[in-house]
């Protein structure tokens, strides 16, 4: 029997093919899709070509040394070079936002899935829980959050995690009210599937796409507060080679040693400004095929 | 091909239309040499499954074709005129006064936001130049004031307001024509407020109004329920003794074909297959891909034990079959079938067929 | 005496309408009112009926898709229809069910081979992975597709291939009863041949019992054996396929049958042509239902609604008199074989 088409791609190759396709086009998406690659290497292979120890080699005569041959970006008040801190502190920061947007994109499924497909009280408490965590600033909660759990690097992130949630859920559950008015989940139920697999095998992964790109965008967000928040004086400690924590340090010396808030603000802003645009190019890409 | 008489007689004549349609997958050749004529006075069937161009053929007629479609041979002739060349405003005014055509789903046909009474005095008013003469063909007063008289001596033309009044006069008119309950009410109506047989009359209503030459109806009966459809075709059957027009009717149920039309051209793969009289189309079906239809349509009036199947699946337009479009499928296909397109042959009684199994030439 | 495989009675589904600040219960779309019916074993019950006649609504309703207002499921004997878990998953087994649309009764992300055996695996009907895949290859051959057809997804099948799939798919379960909803609707002509060839073959191997819904008359008098005929929520009449289309006594019926454009052009035949739309369930007409469009309704009709009853074995009606209807299609013709 003639069949349709040769291929036998399972939809979500063809479409990650065709959003590929799609996403090279677009000039500006393409830099910043560029720069985010660029970004992730630097975190992932950034502590093997330069040792860790820079972070803690202290040397107090090189201290606040400009911008030079020698230190490209000049030094910090401990003596350390820049450049070096710089790209050191891409894994913390990178690691610590896709920590936290996994961690929501998990919590946020999952909750937002069975809330919309099973509906009745859960649906109810779930819905007025999530509205209580929109009445509050995401900023002000966070940091109420952060400073309740006191210091440290991994109570900001969990801070961060709390606060985050709710958007993915509420995103996923509005999907799977649709969703699950589809005749393919009337077929599962009639053939006697339980609900939980429906939802966990065949729901989740036709919704998950906008939430997938939902989350790309807040990549830039999430880095923005996580260092806005380790500005703040919150996670990482002093000799931590982390951007929010540098400008802090830095802010002391801002008219001796411009470069040391320069810079580590440069970097943040670069980075987020990338995922953003990724982000909305990957967006505007799937989007319309979203609407299906 | 058609005789001398035939031409006379033809208000519509389609001659050898080709059409591609370009896409990401490849041309995709809907059309293939479709040739038919429609008498004047006559309801002329087009039949065929999903796929075969049916709809492609009437969209091509009205010029109303995507922007990816371009056709690449052919003439379509209605009244003399050759459809295919005419400029945008040139099919612009066709469309307006001589062809109308009704669609399956009033529901996008109808404008959801404007009422029945707005949209069909639209239509009306479209051509206000010659509403005086449309009233006086429905006979229905209309007096002209001062200003308006023109001095000429042609028909009065209108001022604006009158126009309306005209305009709304007509509107009733038509929408009791279709035999719609309360005329005034309806036009007061929107789309949504009314059931969907009452929809197909608005839409039929909205066609008559131009008191077309030729009238398209696209499987206008398909959306509907068995009860209303009845009521659909009893009025068309009536709209058809009251109007000199000809009609052009698109389905795939042979049972509305055999209920309204005068002939039928039935269509496979974009070519006419098979032309008749309908009586003469159902007694004698002479083209197989015809008689395996007949025979997998479950009839009520035969007892059929198991519905005759016809093998394989409609070919792909983009890569079509060689020689005879539909040969691969054909319980009788043999060599030439293969090589050589079968031309549409007359073989008596009105009855053409595209098929190497008739005609010179057979095995 | 053939067994009675399903019964079903005083089914209702009421949908209820809110409207208002306060969300109050404003009235109901009673979709389904009252329907009694009655499927024997290896048989094909038509269900026919037009839009807005509750007759899809009724097979959701007997797999619990939708949760019926009221009446009673008796499957072989057992009443169903306030069964829960375990209980009921074993029941619903037995049930298979083929609906009208194959563009979206399957999962997109789906191969075949995990659509067939999901509900294998799930119900732990066989042992292992490979039984089920055995099982699954068997099927697929089965409905007339190959089995290097397991490994592809449904957006490469054109949907007469996704039916088949469909009902490869209601076989999975071994059932007994299977409602087939529109299942042809969507497609051609030629290929709808094919799937009710494919259905009536099906039914004989696996002594299959068929609840088959459709507006169709042509395909329901072609598959069916007992046809009943369902307006505004209730069955009109319900009678041996013969009667129905031959001999009815109901004038719904009648005016159906004879609405019907038959394709041959040859046979003249009176018509009955209704008058009017069909009510809308929200607002059912008292007494009769039909007393809006019938031709022969009187004053009692508004008063009383007129009980399913059976005026011979196996006819049932719904009317308070006993009308003599001509043939709504001609006897003479009804006997020519093919």
């Amino acid at each position: 029997m003639a069949l349709q088409r040769p291929s036998s791609w399972s939809p979500a190759i063809a479409e990650l093919k065709f959003a590929l396709h799609l996403l090279l086009q677009n000039k500006v998406v393409l830099v910043g899709t560029v720069i985010s690659v660029g970004v992730l290497i630097t975190a992932a292979i950034g502590p093997i070509i330069i040792s860790p120890e820079v972070a803690t080699s202290i040397y107090l005569p090189g201290r606040l040394d400009p911008p030079s041959s020698a230190h490209w970006l000049g030094t910090d008040d401990y003596g350390r070079d820049l450049l070096q801190i710089i790209i050191l502190s891409t894994r913390l920061d990178i690691s610590a936002a896709l920590i936290i947007v996994g961690a929501d994109l998990l919590i946020g499924v999952l909750l937002g899935a069975f809330s919309g497909f099973v509906g009745g009280k859960f649906d109810e408490v779930m819905m007025r829980i999530t509205d209580i965590f929109f009445s509050i600033p995401g900023l002000v909660l966070a940091l109420a959050v952060a400073a309740a759990l006191g210091r440290g690097l991994n109570n900001l992130i969990v801070a961060i995690i709390i606060v985050g949630w709710p958007g993915y859920t509420r995103i996923l559950r509005g999907l799977v009210l649709a969703e699950k008015e589809r005749l393919y989940v009337d077929a599962l139920r009639s053939l006697g599937i339980g609900r939980f697999r429906i939802i966990l095998r065949h729901v989740i992964p036709n919704t998950i796409y906008p939430v997938l790109v939902q989350s790309t965008l807040d990549l830039g967000g999430i880095i923005l507060t996580f260092a806005g928040l380790s500005f703040l004086g919150f996670g990482a400690t002093a000799l931590t080679p982390e951007l929010g924590r540098l400008i802090t340090t830095g802010q002391s010396y801002i008219f001796q040693a411009p470069w040391l808030v320069a810079f580590p603000g440069l970097a943040i802003l670069i980075i987020s400004l990338a995922f953003n645009l990724m982000g909305d190019g990957i967006r505007d890409v799937l989007d319309p095929r979203l609407r299906r | 091909m058609s005789s001398a008489t035939e031409k006379n007689d033809a208000l519509l004549q389609v001659n050898n239309v080709r059409l591609d349609f370009h896409t990401y997958a490849g041309e995709v050749k809907a059309l293939d040499g479709v040739t038919f004529l429609v008498k004047k006075g006559e309801a002329l069937g087009l039949v065929g499954e999903s796929g075969c161009g049916k709809s492609v053929t009437a969209l091509t007629i009205v010029g109303l074709l995507p922007e990816n479609a371009s056709v690449t041979e052919g003439e379509i002739l209605l009244a003399g005129e050759n459809l295919l060349a005419m400029t945008h405003d040139q099919i612009r005014k066709v469309r307006a006064n001589k062809i109308a055509m009704v669609f399956q789903d009033p529901t996008t046909f109808l404008n959801p936001v404007l009422t029945i009474g707005e949209q069909l005095e639209e239509v009306f008013l479209l051509n206000s130049e010659r509403l005086a003469n449309v009233a006086a063909e429905r006979k229905i007063e209309v007096e002209a004031g001062k200003e308006e008289q023109d001095t000429s001596g042609a028909a009065p033309k209108l001022a604006r307001s009158r126009q309306k009044k005209v305009a709304k006069a007509l509107s009733i008119d038509v929408l009791s024509q279709v035999r719609l309950a309360d005329p005034e009410r309806t036009l007061k109506q929107y789309p949504h407020e009314l059931s969907g047989g009452m929809r197909q009359r608005c839409m039929i209503a909205m066609a008559l109004a131009r008191n077309p030459l030729l009238f398209i109806a696209d499987e206008i009966t398909t959306a509907l329920d068995v009860t209303i459809q009845a009521q659909i075709l009893e009025l068309l059957r009536e709209l058809k003794t009251q109007l000199s027009g000809s009609t052009l009717l698109i389905t795939h149920d042979l049972g509305v074909v055999a209920e309204l039309c005068d002939r039928v051209a039935v269509m496979y793969a974009g070519n006419i297959i098979e032309l008749a009289d309908v009586k003469e189309l159902f007694a004698n079906p002479l083209h197989p891909y015809t008689q395996g239809l007949m025979r997998a349509i479950p009839m009520i009036d035969r007892r059929m034990e198991r519905l005759e199947t016809i093998p394989g699946s409609v070919p792909d337009l983009i890569y079509p079959p060689s020689g005879c479009r539909f040969h691969p499928r054909c319980p009788f296909a043999f060599e030439k079938c293969k090589l050589e397109k079968p031309e549409l042959l007359h073989v008596g009684k009105g009855h053409t067929v595209a098929c190497h199994l008739y005609g010179e030439g057979k095995a | 005496m053939t067994k009675t495989v399903l019964e079903i009675k005083g089914l209702k589904k009421w949908f209820p309408i809110t409207g208002g600040i306060l969300g109050r219960v404003r009235g109901y779309v009673k979709a389904v009112d009252g329907v009694d019916l009655e499927i024997k074993e290896g048989e094909t019950y038509g269900l026919v009926g037009e839009s807005g006649s509750g007759k899809t609504t009724v097979g959701r309703c007997i797999l619990r898709l939708i949760e019926p207002t009221a009446g009673e499921i008796i499957y072989r004997g057992q009443e169903i229809t306030k069964l829960k878990g375990e209980a009921f998953r074993r029941v619903r087994r037995k049930f298979g069910i083929v609906f009208q649309d194959p563009y979206a009764s399957l999962d997109p992300r789906q191969t075949i081979k995990g659509a067939l055996t999901e509900p294998m695996k799930y119900h732990k009907i066989l042992e292992s992975d490979e039984e089920a895949v055995e099982k699954a290859k068997d099927l697929i051959k089965r409905v007339g597709l190959n089995e290097d057809h397991l490994y592809r997804f449904p957006h490469e099948f054109s949907g007469g291939q996704r039916q088949r799939i469909a009902v490869a798919r209601a076989l999975t379960t071994d059932p007994d009863v299977v409602i087939l909803d529109e299942p042809t609707s969507f497609l051609d002509v030629s290929v709808q041949a094919q799937i009710l060839n494919l259905l009536s073959d099906l039914q004989k191997e696996f002594n299959l019992t068929y609840l088959f819904i459709s507006h169709n008359l042509s395909v329901i008098e072609h598959m069916s054996n007992r046809v009943g005929v369902m307006y505004l929520g209730a069955i009109m009449e319900a009678a041996d396929k013969e009667i129905i289309y031959r001999r009815p006594e109901h004038p719904y019926t009648h005016a159906l049958i004879s609405a019907l454009p038959i394709p041959n052009p040859a046979l003249t035949r009176e018509r009955v042509i209704l008058s009017g739309d069909v009510p809308s369930p929200v607002d059912i007409p008292s007494g009769c239902r039909f007393r809006t469009r019938c031709p022969y309704a009187t004053d009692y009709c508004k008063e009383k609604e007129p009980p399913l009853v059976a005026r011979q074995p196996g006819h049932l009606i719904s009317c308070h008199y006993e009308l003599k209807l001509s043939a709504p299609i001609p006897l003479a013709e009804a006997s020519r074989k093919t």
